[in-house]
């Protein structure tokens, strides 16, 4: 059952990976379809069904298992197949890397069932009940031991960018779920909104973002048969994320229930994250440099180009958002579930696309089974995410400033009504992207036609 | 420790093998660290002068006056049970609002205003005089 | 530091503990944080009590999912009229804390304030019967002691009575 096969682990992590990204997203459509008509999976009489169902459930469900199982899951999944690779040494152990794959999983389903009994903390993306936060920091611990043996094993003794970021999110990601889901509620009150989303922030920028930008530097080279553009921008990009990210929680609050110098030790971290995103981001175009006609040629040097511009993206709107005067605008509207949406999936996701189509066939030895279908899990990934952040950005706008002239509740959901329409047909497309990706993959080590190695000429 | 010094073929920088990786040894562009210049300042600005927001009026009631228009303002909590044209709703429980002013007179309302009466809240109770002759301006304009 | 795992594994550890004691611990020794107003003496309710039970159905149900309870001092909260101002005061006997981060519903800080007890109850079972084209979900699939007790949390939410 634990497999000892090389690079079982990844390959394990990566396939589960995928069936929870098709559940959680289509958990998104459900909590969508509900905002459009709230008797939607209601069921006259079935008060246990009805319970269990509720739109609170599905939302928990969707953001938990995007991040905590598709996301978290492909992302170990990269990390345990660069890791040997960088290091040209075989993972430490892959009997426990397969065993932390197979509890990660059943946490999840664990965690499925259990917010559907209504067992959440309450707290919004810390849900899980204590029992299962324990089990997530065991797990952290589980797949730090490995892949850090894996390194102190390693024969070279420098060590590649891509090693720093993942070293970094290993030791950041059960830091910083430990503030947000323990001590925080005992704390209670502002405090605890406050480690909230000191947590909520932070996981995505000391954790998906770092292992995300961990895989670029390892994926960029390889895809354009350059070296990286720049060691000295590497340097100042890792360690400037290192210093100012941990500080952005505090921004979630802007204008609220907090002190004014909180606000601001939050506010100017937001900006200043600037210069780690464009440090990375010049990384990336330098490399790019004299290769951009790969970009039409190769449809993952499509996404991973993509992935950085929705990075920048993101990390202009984010710090814009961060401000007093337009954070009293836009919060607690449609537009700021359209910008969570920018990182996590237009960034980062695609990113961990790249490394699975990447390494697929590395690993098994088949090539990818379609490219036509690669394109279409392009074309509907990008256009269907446009589709369905430009629908809530407006809808967002549109919200701010009617709530600023008092427009009665009841008028303002009229008004967004049919924009929040478009937003679930957007987010239809998004989901049917990934049934190519899957399907694709599925057909790809059934039936892919043979993979010649490029393994030690390095250059892809 | 593979550290091996190559020369590109294309380019004349050099580049260094790390983990069977190559990376460069590009300089950082000049806009980048102008970028960093600007954003150092305006750091140590923002938090050596900005304030809070609070867009509460400053001297409590003086802001607004008496008018229809403030009324209206108000009025959007009456609407939830009131119905969305305040003609009544919750199946009649809560009457209609159209005339409720000739039938109550303005103290009448404004005494249900602050102190409620039957299921209905005191919605009016925290408001300053201004904001109640207000909605009862707004509540004449209903017929 | 590029040779050695261990030494990036440390620097990281240190800048992050920088960032926590700045923005997580610090706050828990600010004053206008931590010191209870009459309004979250309100809040403290009695375990046993309908209102603390209700808490836990809102909970349960994620109420906050689509409703906040906070109060800015900022153009749009004070248009639309939902309540006073809340600070970080109104908050400490919150356990969790629920400020919610999406307004797919109005603001509850103050809900009981300008509802009453009757509304709640039947906008509860059926939202649309009482706002139509409202996007609620009905929760008449909770126990008649399950709605009792959250309309009794519902209707506690309003500012605590003047010294």
């Amino acid at each position: 059952m634990l497999s000892n096969a090389p690079f079982s682990t990844a390959k394990n992590f990566w396939y589960t990976s995928l069936f929870w990204l098709i559940i959680s997203m289509l958990c998104g459509l459900v909590v969508a379809i509900k905002q459009i008509d709230p008797n939607f999976l209601y069921f006259q009489g079935q008060d246990a069904l009805n319970f269990a169902l509720t739109y609170a459930h599905i939302r928990i469900i969707h953001t938990n298992g995007v991040l905590l199982a598709w996301l978290s899951m492909a992302m170990v999944g990269a990390m345990f197949y660069m890791i040997p690779k960088l290091t040209r040494t075989p993972l430490w152990s892959e009997r426990l890397g397969n065993l932390t794959c197979i509890i990660w999983n059943l946490a999840i389903a664990a965690a499925v069932v259990v917010i559907c009994m209504g067992y959440s903390t309450g707290v919004e993306y810390a849900e899980l009940p204590l029992v299962l936060d324990i089990g997530v920091i065991i797990l952290c611990v589980l797949m730090s031991i490995n892949l850090f043996m894996t390194i102190a094993k390693r024969q070279e003794k420098q060590l590649y960018v891509s090693i720093w970021y993942f070293v970094g999110s290993l030791i950041w990601l059960p830091l910083v779920y430990t503030v947000g889901n323990i001590p925080s509620s005992i704390v209670g009150g502002a405090a605890q909104a406050n480690m909230n989303w000191f947590y909520g922030h932070n996981v995505l920028g000391l954790w998906f973002t770092t292992v995300g930008i961990g895989q670029i530097y390892y994926l960029l080279p390889k895809l354009t048969g350059k070296p990286l553009y720049s060691h000295k921008l590497s340097l100042i990009g890792f360690w400037t994320i290192a210093t100012i990210y941990v500080w952005n929680g505090p921004h979630h609050l802007v204008n609220g229930p907090i002190p004014v110098w909180l606000m601001k030790a939050g506010i100017i971290p937001s900006i200043l994250l600037i210069i780690p995103v464009w440090t990375v981001l010049a990384n990336v175009f330098g490399t790019m440099r004299g290769v951009w006609h790969k970009v039409a040629e190769d449809v993952n040097m499509k996404f991973l180009v993509t992935a950085a511009i929705f990075y920048l993206m993101a990390c202009l709107q984010g710090p814009f958002q961060a401000l007093m005067q337009v954070s009293a605008v836009v919060k607690f509207t449609h537009w700021v579930v359209g910008h969570a949406h920018m990182a996590p999936f237009a960034a980062f996701s695609f990113v961990c696309f790249v490394t699975i189509y990447y390494a697929v066939p590395r690993l098994t030895g088949r090539n990818i089974y379609s490219k036509a279908l690669m394109n279409w899990h392009y074309y509907f990934s990008v256009i269907g995410f446009l589709m369905f952040a430009f629908t809530l950005w407006i809808a967002g706008v549109i919200q701010g400033f009617a709530w600023m002239e008092g427009t009665p509740f009841i008028e303002t959901i009229n008004t967004v009504r049919s924009l929040i329409v478009w937003r679930a047909v957007g987010g239809t497309m998004m989901i049917v992207g990934q049934f190519f990706f899957v399907f694709n993959l599925w057909r790809t080590v059934k039936a892919g036609t043979k993979f010649a190695s490029d393994e030690e000429s390095v250059v892809a | 420790m593979s550290d091996k010094h190559n020369n590109h073929e294309h380019h004349e920088e050099h580049f260094d093998e790390v983990m069977g990786m190559k990376q460069g040894h590009g300089k950082v562009p000049r806009f980048l660290i102008v970028v960093y210049a600007v954003l150092a300042i305006w750091a140590v600005g923002y938090a050596l002068t900005v304030k809070g927001i609070d867009e509460r009026p400053a001297d409590g009631e003086a802001a607004q006056g008496v008018s229809a228009e403030v009324g209206k303002g108000l009025s959007s909590q009456c609407l939830a049970c009131h119905g969305a044209d305040f003609k009544g709703g919750m199946g009649g429980v809560a009457p209609t609002l159209h005339g409720v002013v000739d039938k109550l007179k303005p103290e009448g309302v404004k005494e249900v205003l602050t102190k409620g009466r039957g299921g209905m809240p005191a919605l009016g109770a925290s408001w300053t005089p201004d904001q109640q002759d207000s909605m009862v301006e707004f509540l004449k304009t209903l017929k | 530091m590029e040779r050695n795992a261990l030494a990036i594994y440390l620097a990281a550890i240190a800048l992050f503990m920088m960032g926590t004691f700045a923005t997580i611990i610090l706050p828990l020794f600010d004053k206008d944080m931590m010191t209870p107003t009459a309004n979250a003496e309100a809040r403290k309710y009695d375990p046993d009590s309908p209102e603390a039970k209700g808490r836990q159905v809102y909970i349960a149900n994620g109420c906050n999912t689509c409703h906040t309870q906070v109060v800015r001092p900022v153009k749009a909260d004070l248009a639309m009229n939902i309540g006073p101002v809340s600070v970080p005061g109104d908050y400490v006997n919150d356990r969790p804390h629920l400020f919610g981060s999406n307004r797919t519903g109005p603001d509850l800080m103050w809900v009981g304030a300008r509802t009453s007890k009757e509304w709640n109850l039947e906008h509860l079972k059926d939202p649309q019967k009482i706002v139509p084209g409202s996007i609620m979900p009905k929760y008449d699939y909770l126990s008649d002691e399950d709605l009792n007790n959250l309309v009794a949390y519902l209707m506690s939410l309003k500012p605590a009575p003047a010294k």
